[in-house]
């Protein structure tokens, strides 16, 4: 069965090539989840449409090598 | 005088050994003190050099539904006759012959110290398990083909008792090792570089001398039918530990991994061990790399079950294939244990 993983990062082309099924292309590879150029209250909002974007992810077939954006 | 000869000792299962078929894939070992069945040919083959002292012939079902046991028993039999070198099959794609091959060849390697040689169908299941224990000569896939086969057993055999230069893999016939071999090339590393580079512009073929790991086909795990049901977990390979590194993590080349209380983590000391990226905004921030924040939100909206409280750290820097794969399946395993049901992964 597994368990179901969604893959936040920035180098997508990793993820790809060893086989994820759910990857979230991240803000920096510094920094996957959040963006330190925006102002606190921003970066929390920005880290909030990862988390769910990846949540979202993990109730969806996963499909070896798709990366998925957040909008 | 005549120079005293090699004594070889050779392994095939109960249908090469003329016991039968499938009928008598049930006996177990027996010894010939002769050349038997493919062991006849290696005699001819091996003549001026080595003698073929003995045959051991097994059932491939004894072997194969009692391997650990059978190897024993098999070493000792090999052992008794002082063999120099160890002669298995060849197997061909048969999945129990190889099973027992295998096995055979890299218990007598390791107990008995002598060299040793099979052959298998590059697709025979055993292959991936022992081709890094011995030489394993490629086959044809039916046993009409043992004649092509076994010269090529026989001459590694021989250079090996000799202790001769046995080539790479692709120039002898056998599969590949992963052995690092010092070989002298007639040009150095920068004139080869520039041959390659200059065909692939040409876009003519060239043969790369590295080999890219070999990655698994990863199944999908199925989706979450429910994520308000759901225990969530969060694993990072970006090093994020406490100060102390209670599981001896490493700045890269790491092969441990640790699981910590995310506020015990973050109220006392920690830092980023990853030596390959700039952990300032991690560590100026560590919901970057968990975003333990937003998670407990969701929580508490009821939108996401529950969230695990520890959190599941490696550090991904310079790692090996094979390392990681080994700690991931540590990982999914103390994941398992938890009861739990699905994870986000964030990676530097």
């Amino acid at each position: 069965m597994g368990i179901p993983v969604t893959q936040i990062c920035a180098v997508v082309d990793i993820a790809k090539s060893v086989g994820s099924s759910r990857i979230l292309r991240g803000f920096a590879i510094t920094c996957p989840v959040g963006n330190p150029t925006l102002s606190a209250e921003d970066e929390t909002t920005s880290r909030q449409r990862y988390v769910e974007k990846a949540l979202d992810m993990l109730t969806k077939p996963g499909q070896s090598g798709m990366v998925e954006d957040i909008l | 005088m005549e120079q005293k000869k090699w004594r070889v000792v050779c392994y095939i299962n109960q249908f090469f050994g003329q016991i039968g078929g499938e009928d008598m894939a049930h006996v177990g070992f027996s010894v010939k003190e002769e050349p038997v069945g493919p062991a006849l040919l290696f005699q001819k083959l091996l003549q001026d050099d080595c003698e073929v002292v003995g045959t051991i012939i097994c059932g491939d079902n004894y072997f194969a539904e009692h391997t650990e046991q059978a190897t024993a028993e098999g070493v000792e039999l090999v052992r008794a006759l002082k063999p120099d070198l160890f002669i298995a099959g060849p197997a061909f794609n048969a999945g129990r012959y190889g099973i027992s091959c295998g096995n055979m060849v890299s218990a007598v390697g390791r107990e008995l110290g002598i060299p040793t040689v099979t052959g298998m169908y590059p697709e025979n299941p055993a292959v991936e398990l022992f081709r890094k224990d011995t030489y394993i000569v490629k086959t044809a896939i039916l046993s009409s083909q043992l004649r092509k086969a076994a010269p090529v057993m026989a001459s590694i055999g021989l250079r090996l008792l000799k202790g001769e230069h046995i080539g790479s893999a692709a120039s002898e016939g056998y599969i590949i090792r992963d052995i690092i071999l010092n070989e002298e090339q007639p040009q150095n590393a920068a004139e080869r570089a520039i041959d390659m580079v200059l065909k692939k512009i040409k876009g003519e073929p060239f043969v790369s001398e590295l080999l890219p790991p070999k990655f698994d086909h990863v199944p999908p795990a199925p989706p979450v039918a429910d994520l308000s049901k759901v225990k969530l977990a969060l694993v990072t390979d970006g090093g994020l530990i406490p100060q102390t590194n209670p599981d001896k993590l490493k700045p890269n080349g790491s092969t441990t991994w640790g699981h910590y209380n995310w506020d015990t983590l973050v109220a006392e000391p920690h830092f980023v061990i990853h030596s390959g990226y700039d952990g300032t905004w991690v560590l100026e921030n560590p919901y970057r790399l968990f975003p333990v924040d937003i998670l407990r939100e969701e929580v508490a909206q009821g939108k996401l079950g529950a969230l695990e409280e520890e959190v599941y750290v490696s550090c991904g820097n310079c790692a090996s294939v094979a390392a990681s794969k080994a700690k991931g399946q540590q990982i999914a395993q103390a994941l398992l244990d938890k009861g739990i049901q699905a994870a986000i992964l964030t990676s530097t």
